[in-house]
């Protein structure tokens, strides 16, 4: 089954790499383009601690463009088990690859439910349009 | 808005730390009292500027792109200064190859190229007034709410009677014009902040009103707790 990638309205992704998930399946977890460009230039991240147990909705890292701070909030309930320790370092990355190479963290989910609260592509698309003052 | 006392503080990231590798923190002026921002951007040296903070809900129109919220905020008060008779404007971009930029580029993190003091960066949004940045500002997105604070200067930096000014951090300080200075008059900081509101006003086609609003249940207590934090050293020397 192929990955299915869902937001959240603060604009993060989650991405469940075998399509379906389960309890304790692993997702992982980026901000969206959007997002990355609307944060212009980066400077710093802060990644959550491997091990942290996190809500949805709550702040678990920090992202800081030249002129604004960001919190990063957990799209779902669950267990950071893996982050993108190289990405600090290269925040461009984000840039160049928010889908890819420049994911934040890896999450082992508690409920997958919750993932059916989040966006599709369509309806993230349809907010962003919003946010961006179109129709 | 208020006339700030004197003291200095730093943005939210490991400017801290890059700060104390680069040997920086030590070229704080000796006495100054520091605390650190929970938004971006340089450190600064209070005593003789106008600190001011705006609070907007994510579903405000100024409160969707950080960028709306600086041109709303700035452009007022590009038009106060004008009216004052200073050729105020806005940068609009910044040249990445350039000296005084607030990143490095290509990289995750300012390097130690990156000017410590705000006043010696330069960003799209700052107001500048001759090349001289007169006005600098920062924000904390947070999901539901904005806070943007900045700085006016009013006039160059001087350490406080008695204290010492010599440092790297406070002689950068001293050398940058505040709006007195480009001026060669005072300016009356009660009447700057009418004329920003009132240009404020006008923009969002609003009307100022001054209101203590009454705080709900729980507030009070969130109130103590965020303070406490931000008071700590635990948050100042963060990470």
């Amino acid at each position: 089954m192929p990955a299915t990638i869902k937001f959240a309205p603060s604009h993060e992704w989650i991405r469940v790499e075998d399509g379906a998930a389960a309890p304790g399946s692993i997702a992982t977890i980026g901000i969206s383009s959007y997002a990355v460009e609307a944060l212009t230039d980066l400077v710093f991240m802060q990644l959550p601690q491997v091990g942290r147990s996190v809500k949805a909705g709550e702040s678990f890292g920090e992202i800081e463009s030249v002129k604004a701070v960001s919190d990063l909030y957990a799209p779902v309930d669950g267990e950071i088990v893996e982050v993108n320790a190289a990405l600090p370092g290269s925040l461009d990355t984000l840039g160049s690859d928010p889908n890819g190479a420049g994911w934040v963290a890896k999450i082992r989910i508690a409920d997958p439910r919750q993932l059916d609260t989040l966006l599709d592509q369509p309806a993230y698309e349809a907010v962003v349009r919003k946010q961006s003052g179109g129709a | 808005m208020a006339a700030s006392t004197c003291g200095s503080t730093d943005g939210a990231s490991r400017r801290f730390r890059s700060a104390r590798s680069n040997g920086m923190r030590t070229s704080r002026p000796p006495g100054v009292p520091v605390v650190r921002r929970p938004s971006g951007g340089g450190a600064i040296l209070h005593g003789s500027d106008l600190t001011y903070a705006i609070a907007v809900g994510r579903s405000h129109p100024w409160g969707v792109s950080a960028q709306r919220l600086y041109d709303g905020v700035h452009g007022a008060a590009v038009e106060v200064l004008r009216a004052m008779g200073l050729p105020a404007a806005v940068v609009a971009e910044v040249d990445p190859t350039g000296d005084d930029v607030g990143r490095s580029p290509g990289r995750g993190a300012p390097g130690p190229e990156t000017p410590f003091l705000c006043f010696d960066r330069r960003s799209p949004g700052d107001v500048v007034v001759d090349g001289c940045k007169v006005l600098g500002s920062a924000q904390r997105r947070h999901r539901s709410a904005v806070v943007q604070h900045g700085s006016l200067l009013l006039r160059r930096w001087s350490a406080l009677a008695g204290s010492e000014a010599g440092s790297p951090a406070g002689s950068a300080a001293a050398g940058h014009s505040g709006i007195e200075d480009l001026l060669g008059r005072p300016v009356e900081p009660a009447a700057f902040i009418d004329a920003w509101l009132g240009h404020l006003a006008a923009s969002l086609a609003a009307g100022p009103a001054a209101a203590e609003p009454p705080l709900g249940p729980g507030q009070s207590e969130a109130v103590e707790v965020a303070a406490a934090r931000y008071r700590s050293d635990a948050w100042t020397h963060r990470r």
